[in-house]
């Protein structure tokens, strides 16, 4: 049995040793918010966070996810709450036909957690792992900042400091 | 492929490692990113019985800067890699060179090991770090072989290493005082791969004189490219004296070296043309970095 840590609960589940993290998330666990495209590490459609880190599910194997804190888009909302980035995708409408969407939000948390306070261009360069087929790239990038601003206002404080994670 | 399929095995010391893959030799391949393996076995190219799972091995998961040296364990990310971009000059380059390859989801599973391993004629790594002397330590149970890194990648997808064999680390000696090195390359967008590339690493003196200078070429030859001609015309040279007829010289010198084909992505000649472009523009960015930091 392996034992995956996903988006705050323990799941014991049975894996082939050559199956994807991707798939078994979708497949055994349900959480069909994992999107697989090109299943090749380019789409950014699969990213899921690995100890807060952004990953591409489809570029891993199952047995890989072992002792550490996934989080797929399932676990980013509470049952009656929508995460800011989520209410920001709604009102910027970032998106047309949603099938990127999961991956473009878990995307822009693990960048915004990093650097809560971006210029567009950093947004934009940061949503570039992502590809959106129906083309909303510029409406992705205002919810990236709308998701910024409502961040700052539910944490209370602006930051105005740059980037985290560019200075080890 | 549903009776395809392998045996996981997870170590987590070098020396479990390096015992599992002396037990089952050609049959187990080691698991770093697996950004590229999984590519492989899934498309059918590859096959092996055990995989030796190396991300629980926190031993090779480093860089560092040790006296003189630049140290860079084989475990270590492409997204690692950017985030040590301050520790060194020579890490910025190897930071910006990794920003290149890649996205960051995938970046942060990528390994550089793994990417010296696969022995891609076009991986991005290897053209800065061949540039900048690097070396490399290949473990067995015979015990350490340490290498250039250039001796180390034999042809494409084909290294040194032996079937009993793990590369450790990869480090740059005498990667202190004035150096500087830059990478180019010519390609459309991050996920694609480099149609040519060319890096240029100089290390100056005390009076201003190129002491060390490392040239090295991606994608134009099976594998790394070392030009010692350009080398030498940069060698022992007062940087003030490297005028574009220098950097000129030097950029020919490259694309005579160069080994490059024609195929559907470009012609032999255009490469050639950007590997002189790219190597002389990459000697002008060390020399203004150098100078800056006079």
């Amino acid at each position: 049995m392996t034992t995956l840590n996903v988006n705050g609960r323990s799941f014991d589940v049975d894996v082939k040793a050559h199956e994807t993290l991707s798939d078994v998330l979708r497949n055994q666990l349900g959480l069909i918010g994992v999107k697989v495209s090109c299943a090749e590490g380019e789409c950014g459609s699969c990213t899921i966070l690995v100890d807060g880190v952004p990953a591409t599910a489809c570029l891993m194997l199952a047995l890989q996810g072992e002792r550490h804190e996934i989080t797929t888009i399932e676990g980013i909302s509470t049952h009656d709450e929508l995460h800011p980035i989520q209410e920001a995708f709604i009102e910027e409408q970032g998106f047309q036909c949603g099938f990127c969407t999961p991956g473009f939000i878990m995307m822009a948390k693990a960048f915004l957690d990093e650097n809560p306070n971006p210029t567009e261009e950093e947004a934009s360069m940061a949503m570039s792992g992502n590809i959106c087929r129906c083309g909303a790239h510029p409406y992705i990038v205002k919810s990236v900042m709308n998701a910024a601003e409502r961040m700052q206002e539910r944490h209370g404080s602006k930051r105005t400091t740059g980037s985290i994670g560019t200075t080890a | 492929m549903a009776n395809r399929s392998f045996e996981y095995l997870r170590p987590e010391t070098i020396g479990e490692a390096v015992e599992m893959k002396a037990a089952h030799g050609a049959r187990a391949k080691f698991w770093a990113g697996g950004t590229d393996l999984m590519l492989l076995w899934n498309r059918r190219e590859v096959a092996f019985d055990y995989c030796i799972d190396l991300t629980y091995v926190p031993e090779l998961k480093y860089i560092e800067s040790s006296g003189d040296t630049l140290r860079i364990g084989a475990m270590a990310s492409l997204d690692d890699l950017d985030f040590k971009s301050d520790l060194s000059p020579l890490a910025a380059t190897l930071g910006y060179t990794a920003r290149l390859m890649c996205t960051k989801q995938t970046r942060t599973i990528a390994t550089v090991g793994g990417n010296m391993c696969h022995a891609s004629p076009s991986a991005d790594l290897t053209p800065p770090l061949v540039a900048m002397g690097a070396r490399c330590r290949l473990l067995g149970p015979d015990g350490e072989r340490d290498m250039p890194l250039e001796d180390f990648h034999l042809g494409v997808n084909e290294t040194a290493l032996a079937d009993s064999e793990i590369l450790t680390e990869i480090y740059v000696p005498g990667a202190d005082g004035r150096v500087a090195a830059h990478y180019d390359r010519v390609a459309r967008t991050v996920v694609d791969i480099a149609l040519v590339s060319s890096a240029v690493f100089l290390k100056v003196n005390a009076g201003n004189r190129i002491e060390r200078a490392g040239v090295a070429l991606g994608a134009v030859a099976p594998s790394v490219i070392r030009v010692t001609g350009a080398e030498e015309t940069l060698l022992g040279r007062d940087l003030g004296s490297v005028n574009n007829g220098v950097t000129t010289s030097a950029g020919e010198e490259a694309a005579s070296a160069a080994r490059a084909i024609s195929d559907i992505r470009a012609s032999k000649e255009y490469r050639k043309d950007m590997v002189a472009t790219l190597t002389a523009r990459a000697i002008r960015q060390c020399i203004s970095s150098l100078e800056g930091s006079a």
